[in-house]
């Protein structure tokens, strides 16, 4: 088992030459691949957290958006309803209004009708009873006194 | 040691250098790695989809999380050393598998990386608690326990290549020693082919080599993370 210097130098200087070469080659530049991607992963997952509680918070706040929307929404149809019912409400109220309005009109005229239809009537009577009576005794009548005698009888017959 | 025929040697400045063949086996398995890595490493995308870059991925990530694991988060500027040193003597140790001698039953070879051990164990103590630091580490818990520490610490790199050497080389030995038992056999029992020797040698091989080899990769750098471990804390 002799030494020989020259192999032991030899042998040296190639583990150099190998450790230079596979730390260039190989080790440094997959080393610092594999962190990049470790990097880039960590980064890409912390990226997508972020954007998932933003996204989350959008939906939140359009969800809350939505429900105002919609309360506002139930609010102003309820008012327009409110509304509508307050104008039927004042229609019919006016309806009936008028409706009355043309009824006590219309009695009112019935009665004024009626009363000039009585008064015509009376009159009638009074001139018919003067005939009457003037065919009955055979002479004439001092018509006017005697016409607001008669009149006065049937107005009380009439009462 | 068997075959310590220098093969060729080689005049640089002046001086022979002789190549041995744990030399070659060497730059075989360095051209193989270098040939391999820039494939394995080409285009790697950023959702893996290719068994090569899981593999590579999986590979390093292991030898990451090995070193952070067993050193700490501040030793792991120590990964590629340890990955090379993982990769070159897997490569090496299972050398064995092709029929050669494996370049770790060499002892210069395997004096060689315990001799890097022992220097970067040094180096890093040595930066880890400054120079007054370092020296003051060997007078501890008292300064009688000096030269103990001093061979203490030498030690080290004989044991890992005495270590690694000889278990390689004992492996290498075995197999050697039951390919001569099986061809004796075959001769013996006047077989023309070596039948014992085509598939007898295989459990021996997955033991020796394979199982062997990964063990000492794995003793050898465990080793030295704890004594680069232990050595700066002194």
């Amino acid at each position: 088992m002799e030494i020989n210097l020259w192999t032991v130098v030899i042998t040296i200087f190639n583990v150099v030459i190998l450790y230079i070469f596979l730390k260039k080659k190989l080790f440094i530049p997959v080393t610092t691949f594999m962190e990049n991607r470790t990097n880039t992963i960590e980064n890409n997952i912390k990226s997508s957290i972020n954007k998932k509680k933003e996204a989350e918070e959008l939906k939140k706040e359009y969800e809350n958006k939505l429900k105002e929307l919609n309360e506002q929404g139930k609010r102003i149809v309820e008012e327009y309803k409110n509304k509508a019912l307050n104008i039927h409400d004042e229609i019919i109220a006016q309806a009936k209004k008028e409706a009355d309005f043309i009824r006590q009109k219309a009695r009112e005229d019935a009665e004024l009708e009626m009363e000039r239809a009585q008064d015509e009537i009376k009159k009638q009577i009074v001139s018919l009873a003067l005939l009457v009576a003037a065919k009955a005794i055979e002479r004439e009548l001092d018509e006017e006194k005697h016409h607001a005698l008669i009149k006065e009888f049937i107005n009380r017959v009439g009462a | 040691m068997g075959s310590s025929e220098a093969i060729f040697t080689i005049k640089i400045l002046g001086i022979d250098i002789p190549i041995y063949f744990s030399v070659i086996a060497q730059w075989i398995i360095m051209a193989l790695i270098m040939i391999t890595v820039p494939i394995l490493t080409k285009n790697l995308k950023l959702v893996p989809t290719t068994g090569r870059q899981i593999f590579v991925e999986t590979v390093v990530e292991k030898i990451n999380s090995l070193v952070k694991g067993n050193m700490g988060e501040e030793y792991k500027g120590f990964a590629p050393f340890f990955g090379t040193l993982i990769v070159y003597l897997l490569f090496m140790n299972l050398f064995g598998l092709t029929g050669f001698r494996p370049p770790t039953a060499d002892y210069s070879v395997a004096l060689g990386l315990a001799i890097i051990s022992f220097v970067i164990i040094q180096v890093n103590a040595i930066v880890h608690s400054g120079i007054l630091g370092y020296f003051k580490g060997y007078a501890k818990p008292f300064w009688f326990m000096i030269p103990l520490n001093i061979i203490e610490r030498l030690v080290v790199p004989v044991s890992l290549s005495l270590r690694l050497f000889g278990n390689i080389t004992a492996a290498v030995i075995m197999m050697e020693l039951l390919y001569e038992g099986l061809e004796f056999l075959s001769h013996v029992l006047h077989f023309k082919i070596p039948v014992f020797a085509t598939f007898i040698p295989i459990p021996f091989h997955i033991y020796f080599d394979l199982f062997d080899g990964t063990i000492q990769m794995f003793i050898f750098v465990m080793l030295t993370m704890i004594f680069i471990k232990t050595t700066s804390e002194h």
